[in-house]
């Protein structure tokens, strides 16, 4: 059903999420839940280290013309049973994203996973090129490992600066990990990086934020549908163009616990265009994506478990 | 069964039974003997051929370290700063300031096919600011070339390209592109500089039709012509991704076979990383890879990079690292990892070949190396370290107690040790940059390369810059780590002949090998070392076929 009124034509941007952290840090676990949880969204999944696609074997498309029975050569684009695709690119990120760009009316977003010594933030420069848009740079955390190797002689400067460049940071292995441990790497992750932090597992809503296309959310204003149990959201609708100030106020004085909002909305001083707002973790970014085509502007936000209601209320209402 | 004499002015084998002679005899493409023209006619049936007489004959040129793509740049029109020689043998004076760079690109676009066809971008390469003083290239200059053709300048650092309005104006890069390395002037317009390739990327079908025109047979033929231009008989392709499939080796063999193709090449496999079984699967593709090979096409080794280069702030460091502050280089393999990529290669026997730059990754290297020896030892594996540009003398013994090979970039001090002394690694470490006198002095089999298409293919200037290591300004950067003619035109032949396991076919005059000669106007040994990169190439002999330089 579609949202009475909402701005819902396609976006013609797709948002693309960079992963990364260090070798065996949890990605391809990472991506793998979100394949088997993926919001209704389609996703395109790219694999950035020249390498094996590593994709549960469940998640394939069982097509009698696919040989590679799960393990696919690099270079392949594959069908997921979701309807997502998987590919791992050989030929260099442009001309990928290019193939990528060609299936756009059959994807929402592109989630990148780079490679063990990848730097993140660097792949996401990727994300402003025509097409699409740059939506969060999620970094894994071994909490087992993560302090030595921070220290480690070759790797060292490489995996804080993967730490250091992320949105948001997710501590994997919570499950072999104690509480003190957790704790500690908490410690030291917030002298290292600006980022959010968070523990897995964590919910796909959170990862990928509210889809662009607002007719997959709430219609009313209030929690949004696909908000996982726990989590705080919030929709607000806004019937006139806001001002760029109250924007950049907005986008300053975030309340602790917001991990990821989307707003497309219209600006005072663009008001014919469509202004995209995006919240991942630490970062917030406004760009433009095109027309502004009608209807109602809407921003949705999501906030970890305890966030306090009346705060993100008051910081939606900021936007006027 | 013909035996052809080639009397020449002076012949310099590189081989230490008979060092120099007065006349090479050739048979079925192969030398048969060397000697005096005497000694020679007593061979039944052999008949002079007096057309090499005025010549100094040397091995063919062997380059351990170059890339098959290093023809396709000159599709487009070169605008570097130093003068070049293209494959057709046209001399293209160096663009020393940019009214130099529009007058090149003017001449360019008068060739072109008039209106222009905005699908049909001017593109130029090799563009070297770095001596331009305070002047930056931007649209405006461009524009003056044309404001209705796009024109795309690609940089010599591969980092930056400069295009004019015409094609921000096609592809849409204007005030609201909201890209990093996209720097604006004063009314928030595009200069028209491109920064890195994301924002290279937004050239499209420019950007695009550089890379595409490099893998094109034209490409390929460019780049035995500038071999034949340079003495060279011998090249790598050092690195190649798709050198296992059926249609690369069919696009490579329809070349490189051909009789008038006038080099060989050792195509080097670069394998994607993998689990252990599909890089033994790769082992096993690049072993089976080697029933393609021929007198000419060679398959069947592997090539790995380990790190980024120096120039780009990309190598990694030992401490201190980059004396600008930089932090130190990119992994491009996890160095944890190393030993478990090479492991297969290994085993199944391969020679495996390593991109390390810097001395980090060199020890990373080297290490594993060592692990895999202590797994499975292997005697004359030959196993290379690519570019050693800052090993020290530690790594030097090292790698000759594993056995191992060192092929050095000696080109670097040339063109960038100005740069190197002032903020990459500063001057000290600048003139211990690719050591080629203490490699010798340890003991390691040396060669010396020009990673063409990095700097120019050509022997003897990569010997020239390890002889006299000079600057571009004019000064000395490590006299101590100079070599002398002998020694660099030996690591230039045979040094990198046995690094591609190809010295009992290539790399010195001697009987059995094949006959590839580098044919020069001058004795190399006769003229001021610091003449040796101006010695005039004839051209080159190919298993008893000359080949002219163009
Ligand atoms: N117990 C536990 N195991 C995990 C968790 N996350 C990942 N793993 C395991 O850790 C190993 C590595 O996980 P991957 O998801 O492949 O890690 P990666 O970061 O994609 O690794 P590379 O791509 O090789 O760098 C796998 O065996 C996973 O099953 C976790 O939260 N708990
Ligand atoms: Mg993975
Ligand atoms: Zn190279």
């Amino acid at each position: 059903m579609q949202a009475h009124g909402s701005a819902n034509s396609p976006s013609p941007r797709l948002p693309l999420t960079v992963v990364g952290g260090y070798l065996g840090a949890g990605k391809t676990t990472l991506l793998n839940a979100l394949l088997s949880d993926p919001q209704g969204q389609r996703i395109a999944i790219l694999v950035n280290d020249f390498g094996e696609v590593d994709i549960d074997g469940r998640l394939l498309e069982a097509s009698s013309e696919d040989p590679h029975s799960g393990k696919p050569l690099a270079g392949d684009i594959l069908t997921l049973a979701n309807g997502c695709i998987c590919c791992s690119m050989v030929d260099g990120f442009a001309e990928t994203l290019e193939t990528v760009r060609g299936f756009a009316d059959r994807i929402d977003r592109v989630v990148v996973e780079v490679s063990g010594v990848g730097d993140p933030r660097q792949v996401a420069r990727w994300g402003q090129l025509p097409g699409f848009t740059p939506d969060g740079v999620i970094v894994l955390v071994d909490p087992l490992s993560i302090r030595a190797r921070a220290s480690d002689r070759y790797v060292g400067e490489t995996v804080v600066r993967q730490v250091a460049g992320a949105d948001l940071v997710v501590i994997s292995r919570t499950d072999l990990a104690d509480e003190d441990l957790l704790v500690e790497t908490e410690t030291w992750l917030a002298t290292t990086t600006g980022a959010m932090v968070v523990r897995s597992p964590v919910p796909a809503a959170v990862l990928l934020g509210p889809p662009l296309r607002i007719d997959h959310v709430a219609t009313d204003n209030d929690d949004a549908r696909s908000t996982p149990p726990d989590h705080v959201s919030i929709v607000r609708h806004l019937d006139a163009p806001v001002s760029r100030a109250s924007v950049e106020a907005w986008m300053a004085t975030r309340p602790l616990g917001v991990a990821r909002a989307k707003g497309l909305v219209r600006i005072d001083d663009r008001p014919d265009d469509r202004s995209v707002l995006q919240v991942c973790g630490s970062s917030a970014t406004v760009t433009v994506d095109g027309p502004w085509d009608g209807g109602d502007a809407v921003v949705v936000a999501i906030a970890l478990p305890g966030t306090p209601r009346a705060g993100l209320v008051k910081w939606l209402g900021l936007l006027r | 069964m013909t035996t052809t004499i080639h009397p020449a002015a002076s012949i310099h084998t590189f081989d230490p039974s008979r060092p120099t002679a007065d006349a090479v005899a050739v048979r079925n493409g192969r030398f048969l003997a060397v000697g005096s023209v005497d000694e020679l006619l007593r061979i039944d049936g052999a008949t002079i051929d007096g057309s090499l007489e005025r010549f100094t004959l040397i091995p063919g040129l062997v380059e351990a370290h170059c890339h098959a793509m290093a023809g396709g740049m000159w599709h487009h029109t070169y605008c570097g700063y130093y003068d070049r020689r293209g494959p057709d043998g046209t001399m293209w004076p160096g663009c020393t300031t940019i009214a130099e760079v529009i007058d090149r690109l003017r001449d360019a676009e008068a060739d072109l096919p008039t209106p222009a066809d905005p699908d049909d971008p001017l593109l130029a390469w090799g563009l070297d600011p770095i001596y331009f003083t305070g002047e930056r290239l931007v649209a405006e200059h461009l524009d003056r070339v044309s404001t209705t053709r796009p024109i795309f300048v690609f940089h010599a650092s591969g980092h930056l390209a400069t295009v004019n309005t015409a094609l921000m104006a096609t592809e849409g890069i204007n005030a609201d592109t909201d890209v990093d390395g996209v720097p604006k002037d004063g009314h928030g317009d595009p200069i028209g500089e491109l920064q890195e390739p994301v924002a290279m990327a937004l050239a499209g079908r420019a950007f695009r039709k550089i890379f595409a025109d490099i893998k094109t047979d034209e490409s390929l033929w460019n780049f035995g012509n500038e071999a034949r231009n340079t003495g060279t008989t011998t090249l790598t392709d050092l690195g190649n991704q798709q050198s296992t499939d059926v249609a690369e080796v069919a696009r490579y063999q329809q070349v490189f076979d051909h009789d008038d193709f006038p080099a060989r090449v050792s195509v080097f496999h670069m394998p994607a990383p993998g689990t252990p079984d599909t890089l033994a699967e790769t082992a096993a593709a690049v072993t089976a890879n080697r029933d393609n090979s021929s007198d000419k096409l060679r398959f069947g080794h592997v090539k790995l990079i380990i790190d980024g280069s120096i120039q780009g702030y990309t190598a990694r460091l030992r401490w201190p690292g980059y004396v600008n502050g930089a932090p130190n280089g990119l992994w491009l393999l996890p160095p944890e990892q190393v030993i478990d990529v090479l492991r297969p290669y290994h085993r199944a026997g391969l020679l495996i070949h390593a991109h390390c730059n810097g001395d980090e990754a060199v020890d990373v290297f080297l290490d594993a190396v060592e692990g895999l020896l202590g797994e499975t030892p292997r005697v004359d594996h030959r196993h290379t370290v690519q570019h050693c540009q800052l090993t020290t003398p530690d790594q030097y013994r090292r790698i000759a107690a594993l056995g191992m090979c060192a092929n050095v970039f000696s080109n670097h001090t040339w063109y960038w040790g100005d740069q190197h002394a002032a903020s990459t690694v500063g001057p000290d470490r600048a003139g211990r940059m690719n050591s080629a006198r203490t490699a010798l002095d340890l003991g390691v089999p040396l060669s010396m390369h020009s990673d063409a298409p990095i700097t120019p293919l050509g022997g003897l200037h990569v010997a020239w810059a390890a002889v006299n290591r000079l600057t571009a300004t004019g000064n000395v950067l490590g006299p101590n780590e100079r070599i002398s003619v002998d020694e660099a035109l030996r690591a230039i032949t045979v040094g990198a002949a046995h690094q591609l396991k190809m010295d009992d076919e290539v790399g010195s005059i001697s009987p059995h090998k094949f006959a590839d000669l580098a044919i020069l106007e001058a004795d190399p040994f006769a003229v001021d070392p610091m003449e040796l990169r101006d010695v005039p190439v004839w051209g080159t002999m190919l298993g008893g076929r000359t080949f002219q330089a163009g």
